[in-house]
């Protein structure tokens, strides 16, 4: 109907897509590019040469690189699972609440560390398992446990599970409140018919409330991948994946590769054909999750 | 006996049977909430404790309140992290700003008017939200060094535009989608121009989707870390993030006044959220959910 404008629409569009061209569609171009070459100096743009699939074959045979595949699946399914049972169990407590006023207050306090830079929170537990006046080992040692104390982060052993512990109590704020969003969502009836005929209210929620917010789960599910895999935050800041790659990622690696290469070339080859690598990975197994869960609930 | 035992009121029969298992009494279910929460909010009540011991107050009672109050921890602190948190509250600013602007343009175009390649662009535009944001960190690192932003603040502001009005486009969309064509056309008979529609029309009446927008898009920006830490690395331009974590590496300086870095560095994003909680949770629910 306004066909005869279409030009000056045209224009409108243009801040944004100039703006998306340089940042979010040059970007993987240019990976697809860069993964092919290997770096002999220079910002990318200084001397390099074409090595076909040299540099994916070099992850592939890099032994770290599948340790750094354990690491991260433990990294992201272990507290995915925890939370997912803390997430729903929070959201049904404050859907079940009398007092609308707390659950308010509870909302908005589960959503302060949300709200808080990551970088911080890293930091203070870094200082929590610190060797030298750590928190952690002070609170050993005040309890009479003085042997179980540890140089956490730095030991073979510990820094994974550090790494792992510090999600307590594995609730995510938003989480909760997806879920909590889906059981509002029922409506009334649902819950009423359920009262009178008699159900418990932990039949209730195994019989009622999960298959009704089981699309709320699977997008905390996708979410907890999609953020988990690609995650290398907390090893970046806190163990630098070490000790020995004892908390190396895939992330971690890339970002190494490219950013921390020291006094030798930075090897943008290896670490842009890294990050098709998790790209693939991670698109692969969303979809591929997604369409489980979908012929899954459509069979039941 | 007989006779009271007769007047007694018979139990009133229930409408249905009470259930033999009823859940956590209300009781229960607060302790189980403030449990996970105060856990939760741990390591930020240790930072603020801290954060008013000095070093032999922290060594002697690490895990009290000891007086008095190393208020000066903060006025020590202050001069490491102004600069760095206004640049944080600059580029929240500029980035939530931005993209908001530029996002409600398109979103508007692409709701309101049918054109040859409407669809194509939303989804050249919405598809970006299924990209893992990891692949884009090393290329993007080039390409800002080749357009020689690298070490400016529009090495932060610039792809932080880019990438923020991706979801806003995508909410707003369906706002504009779902407004009332008469409106529009009411204008349109009047002899409104197309900008005077969208800036008389539209966006009034989005403003409050565009604060959220907007809002959410500010809270991204001053928590981000790994973008501005690997593309400004002069002390005048880097964010508030960097700066603590630069502060807890080098400056070894006394527990205390670290923490209380952290503390200045997390308040104003606590403070914002105080205020716009509201908007703020109802933004990320639906924003996430829509997905």
């Amino acid at each position: 109907m306004h066909l005869l404008k279409a030009r000056w629409l045209y224009v409108w569009l243009v801040p944004t897509f100039v703006l998306l061209a340089v940042f979010s569609y040059w970007p993987p171009l240019l990976s697809l590019i860069t993964a092919f070459y290997h770096d002999t100096g220079g910002n990318g743009v200084g001397s390099r040469y074409f090595v076909g699939l040299a540099n994916f074959r070099a992850i592939f045979s890099d032994p770290t690189f599948y340790l750094a595949l354990e690491h991260i699946a433990i990294l992201t399914f272990v507290p995915l699972l925890l939370s997912l049972f803390v997430n729903i169990l929070i959201a049904e407590l404050l859907f079940n609440m009398k007092s609308h006023w707390w659950a308010g207050l509870y909302r908005f306090l589960i959503m302060v560390p949300m709200v808080t830079p990551a970088i911080v929170g890293t930091l203070i537990w870094s200082f929590f398992y610190s060797p030298i006046n750590g928190l952690l080992n002070i609170l050993l040692g005040d309890l009479g446990l003085g042997r179980y104390e540890h140089t956490w982060l730095a030991n073979n052993h510990y820094a994974l599970p550090a790494l792992l512990f510090m999600g307590i109590p594995f609730l995510w704020g938003l989480g909760a409140l997806i879920v909590l969003a889906g059981l509002q969502g029922v409506p009334d009836s649902v819950f009423e018919a359920a009262a009178l005929d008699g159900a418990t209210s932990w039949r209730r929620i195994r019989r009622i409330d999960l298959p009704l917010v089981a699309g709320q789960i699977r997008l905390l599910i996708i979410l907890g991948i999609i953020g988990g895999l690609q995650n290398f935050f907390q090893p970046l800041i806190m163990t630098q994946g070490g000790p020995n790659n004892a908390t190396m990622v895939p992330g971690l690696m890339m970002y190494q590769w490219a950013f921390e290469s020291g006094s030798g070339i930075p090897q943008y080859g290896l670490a842009t054909a890294m990050g098709i690598l998790l790209f693939v990975g991670i698109l692969g197994l969303t979809l591929g999750l997604n369409r489980l869960v979908r012929n899954h609930g459509e069979n039941v | 006996m007989i006779s009271s035992m007769a007047t007694a009121p018979a139990p009133t029969p229930r409408r249905h049977a009470r259930p033999l298992r009823q859940g956590f009494t209300e009781g229960t279910k607060h302790l189980i909430v403030i449990f996970v929460v105060l856990v939760q909010l741990m390591p930020l009540g240790f930072m603020v404790l801290i954060s008013f011991k000095s070093s032999s107050q922290f060594l002697q009672n690490p895990f009290g309140l000891t007086w008095p109050f190393q208020g000066q921890n903060y006025t020590a602190v202050w001069p490491l992290i102004a600069r760095p948190l206004f640049n944080s509250v600059l580029y929240g600013l500029s980035t939530a700003i931005g993209s908001v602007m530029i996002a409600s343009v398109s979103a508007f175009v692409l709701a309101r008017y049918r054109f040859p390649g409407r669809e194509l662009l939303y989804y050249a535009i919405i598809m970006l939200l299924m990209i893992p944001g990891i692949m884009n960190l090393v290329p993007a690192f080039l390409i800002v060094v080749r357009l020689h932003l690298f070490n400016t603040p529009w090495a932060i502001i610039l792809p932080g535009i880019a990438g923020g009005q991706v979801m806003a486009i995508f909410l707003l969309r369906t706002f504009f989608g779902a407004l009332p064509e008469d409106l529009f056309e009411a204008a349109r008979i009047d002899g409104a121009s197309m900008f005077q529609t969208y800036a008389k029309i539209a966006l009034p009446l989005s403003f409050p989707i565009l604060f959220t927008a907007g809002l959410l898009q500010f809270f991204a920006a001053f928590n981000d870390f790994i973008w501005p830490s690997v593309v400004v690395t002069s002390a005048h331009w880097i964010p508030i993030t960097v700066a603590v974590d630069q502060m807890s590496g080098q400056y070894g300086g006394p527990i205390g006044t670290e923490m209380a870095a952290y503390t200045l560095a997390s308040l104003p994003l606590l403070v914002l959220f105080a205020v716009t909680s509201r908007q703020f949770i109802r933004g990320m629910v639906s924003g996430a959910i829509k997905v």
